[in-house]
């Protein structure tokens, strides 16, 4: 393989973190507005994300390995160039809306991926609470094809990074709308409000990552509603700031359903593989039944967007 | 970057806003001012479980809540609020100072209700287990 090197962004960028939160922070405490921040919170979200960097660190390897495996195999080669690398973000950003849009439809990922929705706030240290087990979910598989077109896997990983940081600083109450050209293309503090509501109407919505277009073209869009705030964290909330816990609920959870007795082996795979809330007895809630709910307790609210008819 | 450097600047990063929070006052728990206030938060959790009556701690940071599908718990989780409810394998332990509950439930384990007087304590472990008439 060719020796092309691409800086590890996020690590690059965790000062910026750092001062960004301190930045936010005096803002809500000058401004009285624009947000909440709580420490045991804060901490749960900053130990979360340290953690992912650690994983990253031991299991990086893994990833890099799948990719420089298919790389041998890659049909076309795109080289370097800038234009090639804005190529590849942009597809790559694809890949992570898609990415994303499996970790809220599949409990196997979402098992991963609830980790970052786990915050009863919104600020810029939520945008850090990132899972543990990421290399587990296998999704690094969903970038194999922009290996195969020829893009570097040192170059796909560049691209995530900077899609990772980009998404950090719309993980805010400070900013509340961008220009409408922005906030039409691109995925903005709004936007991803709407992604963090527990609110039935704000469920699986707006799974961008860069450009929120993907959520326009496929459907998942639902604009933010001035007049329904958004509220933030799970569905059932966690009783817990242990990052242990917090790291490892749901495949707790799942492992309990799939080793109860009296169900069937198909029953055992959805449990594993169907949306979260799915249950062989219908006892819980998936997203959808929660919508429908909504709806039949608030007829009013009918045909709104992330609401059925 | 190299681990020298990285290492330090995510533990002093983190363990510097987590001071500086604390320090700002950033670590006050919720406390429920009113029924109103529990019912709210339960509702929020579970909106098609309707309260019949509500017991408050005196702290405020603990409600008891005796709903149409059994006995709940609203408590405060630093800022914001949690709810269980109390399933059958939760089990509850008195201590000098409140009882501990510990709900089975892996994403909310153990719980301490801050309970000073015995008399409280007493009721509230009888209002679980239903064993004591509710005292609202």
């Amino acid at each position: 393989m060719a020796d092309v090197t691409f800086p590890d962004v996020v690590q690059l960028a965790v000062p910026l973190f750092v001062v960004a939160i301190l930045f936010e922070f005096a803002w809500i405490t000058i401004k009285r507005r624009g947000g909440r921040y709580e420490t045991r919170d804060a901490l749960t979200s900053l130990l979360m994300g340290a953690g992912n960097v650690a994983e990253g660190l031991l299991l990086g390897f893994v990833a890099y390995g799948v990719y420089t495996f298919f790389w041998q195999f890659r049909i076309f080669d795109m080289g370097t160039g800038v234009l090639v690398v804005a190529l590849c973000f942009v597809l790559d950003d694809l890949r992570y809306y898609w990415v994303h849009r499996i970790g809220h439809r599949c409990r196997w990922v979402w098992a991963s991926h609830v980790v970052h929705h786990s915050s009863q706030h919104y600020n810029l240290t939520t945008a850090l609470r990132q899972t543990w087990t990421g290399t587990i979910t296998l999704m690094m598989f969903m970038q194999v094809p922009l290996i195969l077109l020829g893009f570097h896997p040192a170059m796909v990983l560049f691209c995530g990074g900077l899609n990772l940081i980009y998404q950090f600083w719309i993980h805010t109450e400070a900013i509340d709308r961008m220009p409408r050209w922005f906030e039409a293309v691109m995925n903005t503090p709004s936007h991803h409000r709407v992604h963090h509501g527990r609110n039935a109407r704000y469920l699986d919505a707006n799974y961008a990552g860069t450009l929120i277009i993907w959520d326009k073209m496929f459907g998942s869009f639902v604009p933010e509603d001035a007049e329904e705030k958004v509220e933030y964290g799970l569905v059932r909330n966690l009783g817990t700031f242990n990052p242990l816990r917090v790291a490892t609920h749901e495949y707790v959870g799942m492992w309990s359903d799939v080793r109860q007795p009296g169900i069937s082996l198909s029953d055992r795979l959805r449990y594993l593989f169907a949306p979260p809330g799915w249950s062989h007895d219908g006892s819980r809630e998936t997203s959808e039944v929660i919508k429908a709910d909504h709806v039949a307790r608030h007829p009013k609210d009918a045909g709104k967007a992330g609401l059925p008819g | 970057m190299p681990l020298s450097i990285l290492l330090p600047l995510v533990v002093f990063g983190i363990a510097g806003i987590a001071v500086l929070l604390h320090l700002m006052g950033k670590s006050r728990r919720l406390a429920f001012e009113t029924v109103a206030d529990v019912e709210r938060h339960w509702h929020n959790q579970y909106p098609k479980f309707w309260v019949e009556r509500v017991v408050m701690s005196k702290g405020g940071h603990h409600a008891l809540v005796d709903s149409n599908v059994g006995v709940g718990l609203v408590w405060s989780m630093g800022a914001d609020a949690a709810c269980r409810l109390l399933e059958n394998d939760a089990t509850v332990r008195e201590t000098e100072r409140g009882l501990t509950i510990a709900t089975g439930d892996y994403t909310a384990p153990t719980i301490f209700v801050a309970l000073p007087d015995q008399n409280d304590r007493r009721l509230w472990t009888g209002m679980i287990t239903g064993e004591a008439k509710w005292q609202t």
